[in-house]
């Protein structure tokens, strides 16, 4: 299936939220993502990009508006169908209970196997081939909360690529990661939305990676107001970037991979 | 371990429940020779009357119970440890065994009721203190607060059965209170049983068919979403089948301790996390082990121990050891 997102007039209303005077957010946001774009939700923190990204998966309900995914409203998708839709790599965690990297990538085939779970060859496969993609094959049958910071943020990527979705979401990819994970993490994301024509969407806190891997921006100021979406080379320009985020920026163009972008505060 | 050698471990525990539940038909004051039961069960010999009424009145519906209860018990420990993603919980801690002892209370302080009336009250009111502790948590969405609702459940039933003990009748009530409140298979019938068995097995029946979805909720809330749990329907029937069966357990045997939270930690030392496993194997040796607590109940003196004093007294220190490892290896 061809990935799509379309958003139509979107709102959300927040619960009651002391201290906050706003409870509405993205006031008819409207908008359309395509399959081989990688989406950077870029803002100030509390501009609404995790919430963005909820709404997106299904996993909070739009005041107004809907969100579609492939055409579907996918606050109205049972969840076991908008798992076929929608993967989403979380945040590093610690579970509770020592399942093997593994068992955790064979969670990512739940959607498309019974209520029990049973894994068939075709499975299996499939976590070879993830995890060969991901470089964890020699990792397979290590416990997931013993392994590196990194390692569990690829166990995590390689789930949902095993998942096999259109449209893939990530929850800022970057915590938690040195710098140099943080670029092999991103090239990893880049490939998936280039190579395999995925529709990949991430939150991220550092302009810098999103000005480097992304192909559409979705930059977003303080109070979720004012909200631009373009491809990344006519969005990210200082003057956009200290509008959002109310310190100054420079950027050159002497990079050997594109151009720099520098606080300059 | 293996897909291979988790069925096998699974074999052998079945070997040692069938082998502890022919102990138990032999087992107790009134003795009856081995022998002799086997001869009557290949209809070469003979019982009488008084040893055919021990095996079949006595006996087999306390095995019967013994058995389902401690699989009741550590099954719904490990549906609930799963949902809740903390390995320390049980159903007794949401507020199930303290408002199902209440309901007890007031059957047999205030009512003088019927052995029957006791079971019904202390079935409702463990229900009830497990469905509000869940409806103010606002449907379980958050776990502490679900866990602290069934301490306040704890605590306000504790008071109200202390004031009730402090009142109770010294020569009748009392006994029966502290019995219930140790647990025990004293007085168990075969005819007391003919609505628990079948209620207890569509239960586990239903959540075994729910053990894949518990590893899939260990995850939490959004990550189970994600990979296509409908998470507030399942963790509804697993908090719902669950509190049904150990309440039938509770309210006919009383509150009996530790194999909630003993037994499904030694399986998933052996067989690792996947419930699939882990259900199974802590029903046959939640089983296993309350038998055989039983059992123990029953011979060691000439009257009767409560059973929950036994399975504390063993549970107690085995969790003490599984708890000396962890300080070795920390949590994970």
């Amino acid at each position: 299936m061809k990935a799509r997102i379309q958003i139509e007039n979107l709102s959300f209303k927040y619960p009651s939220r002391p201290g906050r005077s706003r409870s509405y957010i993205f006031r008819g946001l409207s908008a359309a993502f395509e399959a081989g774009s990688s989406v950077a939700l870029l803002g100030p923190n509390g501009a609404g990009k995790s919430t963005l990204l909820n709404l997106i998966a299904g996993h909070l309900k739009p005041a107004e508006g809907r969100a579609l995914i492939c055409g579907a409203d996918i606050s109205e998708t049972p969840s076991d169908e908008a798992a076929k839709l929608i993967s989403v790599v979380p945040q590093e965690h610690h579970p509770a209970f020592n399942f093997t990297a593994r068992e955790m990538i064979l969670m990512g085939r739940s959607p498309h196997n019974g209520f029990f779970g049973i894994a068939n060859e075709s499975d299996h496969e499939i976590v070879g081939e993830v995890s060969r993609k991901t470089d964890l094959e020699g990792l397979l049958d290590n416990e997931y909360t013993k392994l590196s910071g990194g390692e569990r943020k690829r166990v995590l990527l390689a789930r949902a690529m095993a998942q096999r979705t259109p449209v893939m979401l990530f929850d800022e990819p970057e915590a938690h990661l040195d710098i140099r994970h943080q670029h092999m993490f991103f090239k990893s994301i880049s490939g998936l939305a280039r190579d395999e024509k995925k529709l990949c969407v991430y939150s991220v806190h550092n302009p810098s990676l999103a000005l480097r891997y992304s192909t559409v921006i979705v930059l977003m100021d303080a109070c979720g107001e004012n909200i631009i979406i373009g491809p990344t080379a006519e969005v990210m320009t200082c003057r956009n970037l200290e509008t959002a985020y109310g310190i100054r920026f420079a950027m050159t163009r002497e990079g050997a991979s594109g151009p720099l972008l520098y606080v300059d505060a | 371990m293996s897909a291979k050698a988790k069925a096998w471990f699974i074999a052998a525990s079945i070997a040692a429940f069938i082998s502890i539940a022919a102990v138990s038909f032999v087992a107790g004051n009134y003795g009856i020779e081995s022998g002799k039961i086997v001869s009557y069960l290949t209809g070469r010999g003979a019982l009488n009357e008084n040893e055919r009424y021990i095996i079949f009145e006595v006996r087999l519906p306390r095995i019967v119970m013994a058995s389902l209860t401690g699989a009741v018990l550590a099954a719904g420990g490990v549906s609930m440890q799963a949902i809740f993603r903390n390995p320390l919980v049980s159903p007794f801690v949401i507020g199930l065994s303290s408002g199902a002892a209440l309901g007890a209370a007031v059957g047999i302080v205030y009512l003088n009721a019927s052995a029957a009336a006791i079971e019904s009250l202390s079935f409702l009111f463990g229900i009830v203190a497990v469905f509000a502790s869940y409806l103010l948590s606002g449907f379980g969405r958050e776990t502490t607060l679900l866990l602290l609702f069934g301490l306040v459940a704890t605590s306000f039933s504790h008071s109200v059965i202390g004031l009730m003990q402090y009142f109770a009748d010294p020569e009748h009530q009392l006994p029966a209170l502290t019995f219930w409140m140790l647990g025990g298979f004293d007085g168990i019938t075969l005819s007391s049983l003919k609505y628990s068995v079948p209620v207890i097995l569509v239960c586990m029946g239903v959540l075994y068919a729910y053990s894949y979805k518990m590893n899939l909720l260990t995850l939490g809330d959004a990550e189970a979403r994600s990979l296509g749990v409908n998470v507030a329907a399942a963790k509804f029937a697993i908090i719902f089948f669950s509190t049904l069966m150990v309440c039938s357990c509770v309210s006919k045997a009383g509150v009996i301790g530790w194999i909630g939270l003993t037994v499904p930690h030694i399986s998933r030392i052996i067989l690792g996390p996947d419930n699939r496993f882990v259900f199974v194997s802590s029903s046959i040796l939640g089983a296993a082990f309350l038998l055989a607590s039983d059992d123990l109940a029953r011979t060691l003196t000439p009257g009767e121990i409560p059973v929950g004093i036994i399975t504390s007294a063993f549970g107690a220190p085995v969790f003490a050891a599984i708890l000396l490892k962890y300080r070795k290896s920390g949590w994970n």
